[in-house]
């Protein structure tokens, strides 16, 4: 192993040619200098993790190599040739292809029209759709994707659509594939096949720009790491030139000790929710059934099982988002009818999605219309909405969350995730609430902000307020929950205390039926 | 790619100054085109002239925030206003016209509100079907013959003065357009009703995971609508001094151009109620000059359209600009 990694390190060493580099680039964004003199050199057939926090500047960095924005200053080189002001469909003719965080595939369309479209093999006016299926599956098997020429690309999981998209630049003969951050996304199991597929990109000598947040991931795949924080290039060397450790003091700018702090000397109280046999039928859903627990006061309960099992249709339907078909919902003992989030926020229950940009935020609006949204009503003096009132408010939340933010008129659609995710934090927590239930709440969220997320998870628990909580990402749940809650195809599996808590035992129950 | 960047640029330019350029270039333009144009006598008539269409405007502003629409306006005024006539006529009283205007107004927006929300038609459709159920309802109910005879009283709203002692009299229509525009101002930036709206129009599914009743939101703006169109109804059969069963054609139309050159966003979750006054003052102008300068009409006619186009195509470059930086 050892050897080995030193191997990688000297190849890296030697003078290869880069495919792309980018030399002292700046691009200023009203306010903010997003990139501040960053220069990044990439090889062919090796794997560049580019680091950061949210905001750092790592998504402006891609959309400047794909061509969605110029740079105000520095020169890109692609294959020795200079490269300004190039158009994403330049990008994708030059060899640079490139994989959102949010897929946007035609669903109802095939594999095979999803990867050729645009671009289909025709004979005289029509598609010859003999020659796509049969070039793409083709293609499929080249690249050992399990899939079929001919099935609906709604038919794939997440993981499956993103193999998908690799199949589709490397149809195009991509050289450079960037991806940002294509796991944050899929579940821990479909990771792996998504890194096989990365390690044959390697083979043919393709470059990839890899980005991501989950740090144990980094070590799998990276040949290379690149460090940039606050806009400004920070390291870069072999992978075996880092610790976690380092990394994450690289990243933060600070060492961040416990990853998951969870203040296990908080009392738990009385049972604040009761739920009895949730079920939804299959005429509304079906996505759960016979689903009873309890949650207590100044409690972390944690919602852990792989992804589609359902947990977050329940909490939807707890919330009145999803219709529910029968069971009782007690809240200290009055039981409650919640048809509509409306009657939930008025018992005090708060969601907070995992789909914040649809559940979560209004993006258009600017941050001091959406962090009181909710309790709008709470800012209301003599009829009409006391801004001042709700600008002082917004600003003890941008305190306390430590939410970075210049101005509270600017849309929320320009701040990072982290940002985002705070200002849905924000907008519940300046109500009263007794109940947060939190949904992937670190999904997409770099290291710093994580670690703030969860201070401030433990700081709600402290003041007495009970938390659910809805993580993919086992060493979160652990290291986060009192009482974990494992689900499978819509069924409770288990419940684990505290003391019993371990990954085998919770991805058994994950996979177990009842 | 450099064609790209002026592109960009007339759009920053234009979601930067807004359309207060657009304006004061129109009215220096206009000054220069015609030396009647600056008169006191042309600027009120002006006012006059565009009284009705803005304010089915200001009720349109709160319509298309809410991504939805309303094609009814021309119809719908053409019956409230007929419809007040014939009580006028009957009653002779102008508070009991004035109030069964209102109410049917409320009623016919309530209607609207009610089975967009519940059966989740889209309103362009709904609104589609109010504007042949309220044509039929306005022939039928005057049997095809305008509505006369309503008094001297009826006649003021439309066409009556005030302060006539002072240099410059202002006429009623205009006091009421500015009493609603300064109504319609508060209630969309000062009251939870009117965020809501921004909310619902920007993102219906984040308002409802905000505890927001959107289907509320939406009947609401619906009856509000109702209620301006009628006040715009009584307005326009007062000016006219008579109840035509035909009248109103494309003033839909009129309404949603000053919205959109007002920069309120089709998309909806974008808008305010200065804009689309502002939008509805350069539309006015623009016809207004056209007047003034013995324009043809059917060139009139092509003018208007080009200008609803011009200004939906700022929109999307505007949008663009903010999105490509």
């Amino acid at each position: 192993m050892h050897v080995k990694n030193i191997e990688r390190s000297v190849a890296i060493m030697k003078d290869v040619q880069c495919i792309l580099e980018l030399k002292s680039i700046v691009k200023d964004f009203p306010g903010v200098r997003a990139l501040d003199g960053v220069s990044i050199s990439i090889r062919p057939g090796s794997v560049h993790v580019i680091c950061g926090e949210n905001g750092a500047g790592k998504s402006v960095m891609m959309k400047i190599i794909d061509g969605m924005y110029c740079p105000d200053e520095g020169k890109l080189y692609f294959k020795g040739k200079e490269i300004c002001g190039h158009t994403i469909n330049e990008s994708r003719k030059m060899g640079i292809a490139m994989i959102p965080q949010e897929l946007n595939p035609i669903w109802e369309m095939t594999v095979a029209e999803n990867i050729f479209l645009g671009r289909e093999p025709k004979s005289g006016l029509f598609v010859n759709f003999k020659k796509m299926n049969a070039d793409a599956n083709t293609l499929l098997q080249q690249l050992n994707i399990p899939y079929k020429a001919t099935q609906k690309m709604k038919e794939l999981s997440i993981a499956g659509q993103q193999l998908i998209e690799i199949a589709k630049a490397i149809s195009m003969s991509a050289e450079l594939i960037i991806m940002d951050e294509p796991t944050s996304a899929i579940a821990d199991h479909e990771v792996e096949i998504l890194f096989q597929q990365i390690r044959m990109l390697k083979a043919k000598n393709v470059a990839v720009i890899f980005i991501t947040h989950r740090l144990e991931e980094i070590f799998q795949i990276a040949d290379e790491i690149t460090v940039i924080r606050d806009g400004k290039w920070i390291s870069h060397g072999p992978v075996t030139g880092y610790t976690v450790d380092k990394l994450v003091s690289h990243m933060v700018g600070r060492d961040i000790n416990d990853h998951f702090p969870k203040d296990c000397t908080v009392p738990i109280g009385e049972t604040v929710l009761e739920v009895k046999q949730l079920t939804q039928d299959s005429k509304h859903g079906g996505r759960f059934k016979n689903i009873s627990f309890n949650l207590k006061k100044g409690e972390i309960l944690g919602f852990a099982g792989l992804i589609g099992a359902g947990r977050s249709e329940l909490m939807r339907a707890i919330f009145g988002l999803d219709p529910l078909t029968s069971g009782e919902i007690f809240l200290n003992g009055k039981r409650l009818k919640i048809r509509h989030p409306n009657d939930a926020v008025k018992e005090g229950i708060a969601l907070v999605s995992e789909d914040r940009k649809t559940y979560g935020l209004v993006l258009k609006r600017n941050v001091h219309e959406n962090i009181s949204l909710v309790n709008l009503k709470k800012f209301v003096k003599r009829f009409f909405i006391d801004d001042k009132n709700i600008d002082k408010e917004a600003q003890d939340m941008k305190e306390l969350l430590q939410i970075k933010v210049s101005d509270f008129k600017v849309n929320m659609g320009t701040l990072s995730g982290g940002n985002q995710q705070k200002v849905v934090l924000a907008k519940w927590i300046i109500g009263n609430v007794k109940i947060i239930i939190l949904d992937e709440p670190t999904r997409g969220i770099d290291v710093g902000a994580k670690a703030e997320i969860h201070r401030l998870m433990c700081k709600f628990a402290r003041e007495g307020m009970s938390i659910i909580m809805i993580s993919s990402e086992l060493p979160e749940v652990l290291g986060m929950s009192d009482r974990v809650i494992v689900m499978n195809n819509g069924q409770i599996t288990g419940t684990l205390a505290r003391p019993d808590f371990s990954q085998e035992k919770i991805m058994k129950l994950a996979t177990s039926e009842v | 790619m450099r064609k790209l960047l002026s592109e960009k640029k007339l759009g920053e330019i234009y979601s930067k100054f807004g359309i207060f350029i657009i304006l004061i270039a129109i009215i220096i333009i206009s000054s220069f085109a015609s030396p009647y144009f600056l008169t006191t006598g042309n600027l009120t008539n002006i006012l006059k002239q565009i009284a009705v269409v803005a304010i089915l405007a200001l009720s349109a502003t709160y319509i298309i925030i809410l991504g939805h629409i309303n094609v009814s306006y021309g119809a719908v005024i053409a019956l409230i206003g007929s419809f007040s006539c014939q009580v006028m006529v009957a009653t002779g009283n102008l508070l009991v016209s004035l109030l069964a205007a209102l109410a049917m107004g409320a009623f016919i927006g309530a209607i609207n509100g009610f089975i967009i929300t519940t059966f989740e038609i889209p309103a362009f459709i709904m609104t589609l079907a109010t504007t042949a159920i309220a044509r039929g309802a306005v022939l039928l109910m005057t049997g095809g013959i305008p509505v006369t005879g309503m008094g001297e009283s009826f006649l003021l709203i439309g066409q009556g003065m005030i302060f006539t002692n002072l240099k410059i009299p202002i006429p009623i229509s205009v006091l009421i357009l500015i009493g609603l525009t300064i109504i319609s101002w508060i209630i969309l930036s000062k009251t939870c009703f009117g965020r809501y709206v921004y909310a619902v129009g920007g993102n219906e599914k984040a308002a409802i995971a905000s505890g927001i009743k959107t289907k509320t939101v939406i009947r609401k703006a619906f009856i509000l609508d109702g209620v301006l169109t009628a006040i715009a109804g009584v307005l326009f059969v007062s000016r006219m001094n008579s109840g035509q069963p035909g009248a109103g054609v494309g003033y839909e139309f009129y309404a949603i151009t000053a919205v959109v050159v007002g920069g309120t966003s089709l998309a909806g979750g974008v808008g305010t109620i200065m804009g689309t006054i502002v939008g509805a003052l350069i539309v006015g102008i623009i016809n207004n000059i056209q007047i003034l300068l013995h324009v043809h009409t059917y060139w009139q006619q092509i003018v208007q359209g080009l200008i609803i186009l011009f200004a939906v195509i700022i929109d999307i470059l505007s949008k663009k600009a903010s999105g490509k930086r």
